[in-house]
């Protein structure tokens, strides 16, 4: 046999190895059990003494060659395989596309959330609301200014009697007579004025209407859940007061300010130099409401209060203009 | 209403506090203060006062009355006295009053008045409260309405026609010309002060020229008279003529100011223009207004208030307020409330007034004792809330419409529509009775911007119901198609089909309304639809409808260790076959053993025939008792094959 031959065989085939396959299968052929070696090993047993060593130590020799060339290349060969799976984990992340909940829907969830938490129940009125309801049972009757089409009134009139809720208020006697008492809701929801519009004015926009209705309710309570819910809305304590005003189905009547948040209370164009900004107006449900809703006077009382979701979502935003809620623009949507 | 400082600060012995600081005591117990201004020798407050203070508030009077019993002051009148000549009225003048509107009327003459310029200082005080000077007499009658609140008018005596004054309603078709120089119709509603030819002023809201005050003016008559206020409010607005005397009659004034405001407007003439006081004074005034009677109990102050105020506090502020004591009992007082506050007229008034000037800075915040008592869930808020949820997930976007749409949608969508009485332009005069024509044009729009559009939104759209209008809840949305078409409707379709399923809808529907269209049904009932406008391909579900159908509800099925086995079928059936009722079928000749199923391909065209088309499904085949060997499979294949052939009419394809 001729073990130069063999040799030459065998460093020709090594070179043409091209991955850890082919070179698996290189050393299976020549260094396995059955391989070409063994044979030769084999073939050299019976050769003399003196020929016997010199050539079992070639063999050893280049055996031991071979075995570090193939520990070599196996090596290349890995560090090639990795390299075409390794991963550049520098490269910017995939931009997902996501979908968005719409600012007012978002502060609304917020805003019932804080008042669920107190004890009040999330209901809707209608929005086509008829003229008792929106005016006659919040003590507005027939010829009051706020009735009326021309000018005062903000109302949009629809047929037979009927017109857009100008407010939430109307749902007070709706649940007063539906619920009964003791009460304790917040009405959410769509209402509708004739406006001109512009940054702070729309034709429609959302209020949100509370009322608690029980034996023994004060302007001390009112007082306490509205702070309240102001600290949890805004994420710290609010300095709030309370200021006389008017409404004809509350009495007493009250405007809320909160301390403006643009300049904290020392006064700036945005508060119009006060340091307080009008955020609520609430009161007392008058008598005559609380017997609108089919209870009695003397034996129920309570609060009501009534807020501008639009107002609030743009206060947390820091929104300058009502008009973006309803503009169905994508470049104002896609930011919440 | 415009304030002067020092007019107020006359009213007191010791000053008032800064402007500035008496603006915010104002603003805390009383009304809302907009601005304070410095003005040529003075300052001006803007009080907001409120509606139901118009009566009283809409003068310096009033305003001073209310720091008074803010700061606990004592007040200083004008002193008012004046001395009447030897001629009697009824020498002079008759007055006639024949509309029941008109309350009280009250009026002097003043005779030989030298009409000319009123005194600098008045002028200036007039200036600096937002009217313009314009002589002695008219100054006179100005300036005293913004002292006491009483509108007063002048006419110019030797004018008046038949020397009588008649308080009627218009004639139809009767008209005058006002002071500002405006002709003006009226009718039969209107009110007006006439004489025995012509009407010489509107009641309560604007002189006229016929008797107009002049430098030539010798004898004048002065008016002080009160109106109901509804008429007077009704009649200012139908003709848009707003005025410094209707705003003031819209309020509830007091009738027993006018006597008052008649001689200080008389003292002010004889003061300014001279003249000479004709003795007495003409006062119809058939219905007296008396002070009114309240119980406060003082256990309802305190439980409104929520804050123990002693009683002695309470008489004490009652007292700052012109209220006073008649009678008192252990727990309660009866109050005479003086003609001058004919707001007050429950007992609610009356803590509200002992409340805001106690101040409500000392009310404490309590928050209730609550009971409690179980609240049922709004499903349909619960569920729109979820549909919202999965939507976003989805990756649409959600917007807001308006509720209104205008002439171009109506006649683009050809759209039946509820009309707003009142509307406030051509492009809002409707109530929408579909949320996708918005859409739509949202989805337009933003395509200048984005090259894909997916938004939706949730809202009331109308629909007339004979006599009412009738409103429910709708979702919609669009998704722009700008690459292919099927490929994007599909899309949608799928998401709609989770959509319902993320609400828990079990039975899901989609039939072909045409070529670009599909109807949805839920169980059986139509729920919405998708249609394609333009660019876009929008979907409606109605969510009245939707909500009926959808649950919460989850049931753990049984999960099997026994190996599935995977089979199909294709099979040809008429066109008009729904996928689901093959489902159904598929299910049926199962026998249970069908755990999953899925269609992978459906075919119209060439090969199959008109009406007709091929359809693939993938089964899934497995037990939870056992796993199932090849025979009993290929059996209930059979069955499947035999049932929906028999059934339907399918045609297995080889």
């Amino acid at each position: 046999m001729d073990i130069n031959s063999l040799k030459e065989t065998i460093e020709k085939e090594l070179g043409g190895v091209k991955n850890s396959k082919e070179l698996r299968d290189f050393s299976n052929k020549y260094l396995g059990k059955k391989g070409e070696i063994r044979k030769v090993f084999a073939e050299i047993k019976d050769m003399a003494v003196e020929e016997k060593k010199v050539m079992g130590r070639e063999i050893n020799e280049f055996v031991a060659e071979l075995e570090n060339k193939i520990d070599e290349l196996r090596e290349v060969l890995q560090e090639g395989a990795v390299e075409s799976e390794k991963i550049n984990v520098n490269l910017p992340g995939e931009k997902i596309e996501s979908g968005h909940l719409h600012p007012l829907t978002s502060v609304r969830r917020e805003i019932e959330e804080i008042f669920q938490l107190m004890g009040f129940a999330v209901v809707e009125g209608p929005e086509v609301e008829d003229e008792w309801h929106n005016f006659d049972s919040l003590n507005i009757p027939e010829g009051h200014p706020a009735r009326d089409v021309l000018s005062l009134g903000k109302t949009l009139y629809l047929r037979n009697k009927l017109v857009l809720r100008s407010h939430t208020s109307p749902a007070q006697t709706r649940y007063m007579k539906k619920l009964g008492a003791p009460l304790r809701i917040v009405i959410p929801g769509r209402v509708f004025r004739y406006e001109k519009t512009d940054a702070s004015h729309e034709t429609n926009f959302y209020q949100i209407e509370g009322l608690m209705v029980d034996e023994n309710v004060s302007v001390a309570n009112l007082k306490g859940v509205l702070e309240k819910f102001l600290q949890e809305f805004f994420k710290k304590k609010m300095s709030i007061r309370f200021r006389p005003s008017y409404f004809p189905f509350t009495e007493p009547s009250f405007e809320i300010d909160i301390s403006c948040s643009v300049c904290s209370g020392v006064g700036c164009p945005a508060c119009k130099r006060t340091g307080w900004v009008e955020i609520l107006g609430a009161g007392m449900v008058h008598p005559q409401v609380i017997k609108n809703g089919g209870l009695d006077p003397k034996k129920w009382n309570g609060f009501a209060f009534g807020m501008s979701i639009d107002r609030l979502a743009m206060m947390k935003y820091k929104i300058n203009d009502i008009r973006w809620f309803y503009s169905g623009n994508l470049k104002f949507l896609k930011q919440f | 209403m415009t304030v002067s400082y020092s007019w107020l600060n006359s009213f007191f012995k010791r000053p008032l506090p800064q402007p500035e600081k008496l603006a915010e005591i104002l603003t805390m117990h009383s009304f809302e203060n907009e601005s304070v201004e410095k003005k040529k020798n003075d300052w001006v407050l803007n009080i907001d006062v409120l509606p139901d203070r118009g009566g009283d508030c809409f003068s310096h009077l009033g305003i001073a009355r209310e720091c008074a019993a803010i700061l606990n002051l004592k007040m200083i009148f004008p002193l008012i006295r004046i001395k009447e000549g030897n001629q009697k009225i009824k020498d002079f003048l008759k007055v006639e009053v024949r509309d029941k509107n008109c309350q009280r009327y009250s009026a002097r003459i003043i005779s030989n008045v030298k009409v000319g310029p009123s005194p600098k200082a008045i002028q200036d005080k007039l200036v600096n409260c937002g009217l313009n000077p314009i002589n002695n007499v008219v100054d006179a009658a100005n300036y005293v309405m913004l002292e006491l609140g009483q509108p007063l008018h002048a006419f110019d005596y030797d004018k008046i026609k038949g020397k009588k004054i008649i308080v009627r309603k218009a004639k139809p078709n009767e008209s005058i010309v006002l002071l500002n120089d405006n002709e003006c119709v009226l009718d039969k509603r209107i009110m007006v002060i006439a004489d025995e030819n012509r009407a010489l002023a509107i009641a309560g809201i604007k002189g006229g020229k016929a008797a107009e005050i002049s430098e030539k003016t010798k004898t004048v008559v002065l008016e002080s008279a009160s109106f109901e206020p509804k008429a007077i409010g009704q009649t200012a607005r139908k003709l848009n003529l707003r005025t410094d005397a209707s705003a003031r009659f819209e309020h509830n004034l007091d009738p027993n100011l006018t006597e008052t405001a008649l001689d200080r407007l008389s003292q002010l003439i004889l003061e300014w223009a001279k003249g000479e006081v004709v003795s007495g004074m003409i006062d119809v005034y058939p219905v007296k207004t008396k002070p009114g009677k309240i119980k406060l109990e003082m256990s309802l102050l305190n439980k409104i208030l929520g804050i123990a105020i002693p009683q002695n506090e309470t008489v004490n502020i009652l007292s700052r307020l012109g209220i006073r004591v008649l009678s008192k009992a252990k727990d309660s007082f009866v109050l005479e409330i003086p003609t001058f506050r004919q707001d007050l007229i429950i007992q609610e008034n009356v803590i509200e007034e002992v409340g805001r000037i106690h101040g409500y800075d000392k009310v404490p915040s309590t928050l209730p004792f609550i009971k409690t008592y179980p609240v049922e869930r709004s499903k349909a808020d619960l569920f729109v809330n979820k549909a919202r949820g999965v939507l976003k997930e989805l990756g649409f976007a959600e917007v807001y419409n308006y509720s209104f749409l205008g002439d171009k949608e109506k006649d683009k969508y050809k759209l039946k529509m509820e009309e707003i009485q009142n509307p406030t332009s051509s492009f809002s005069k409707y109530l929408r009775p579909s949320l996708i024509p918005l859409l739509a044009k949202n989805v337009e729009e933003n395509l200048k911007w984005f090259d894909k559009v997916k938004i939706f939104e949730t809202g009331k759209v109308f629909f007339g119901q004979d006599k009412k209008i009738g409103e429910k809840t709708m979702l919609s949305g669009g998704v722009s198609l700008k690459q292919d078409k099927e490929k994007a409707f599909l899309r949608l379709k799928g998401e709609i089909s989770f959509l319902l399923e993320q609400l828990g809808v079990k039975k899901i529907v989609f039939e072909k309304e045409d070529n670009d269209s599909l109807e949805v049904f839920v169980n059986g009932e139509k729920t919405g639809k998708i249609v394609r406008i333009g660019q876009g391909f929008y979907f409606e579900l109605d969510f009245d409808v939707l909500i009926k159908h959808a649950s919460e509800e989850k049931e753990y099925e049984k999960i099997s260790y026994h190996p599935p086995a995977i089979r199909d079928i294709s099979g040809i059936v008429s066109e008009r076959i729904s996928l689901e009722d093959l489902k159904e079928r598929i299910r049926e000749g199962g026998r249970g053993l069908v755990r999953g199923l899925e269609v992978f391909d459906v075919y119209q065209g060439p090969g199959i025939g008109k009406g007709r088309k091929s359809v693939s499904f993938h089964i899934i085949f497995q037990s939870e008792e056992k796993t199932l060997d090849a025979e009993t499979i290929d059996k209930t294949q059979k069955e499947i094959i035999k049932v929906l052939s028999e059934q339907l009419g399918w045609e297995e394809r080889k």
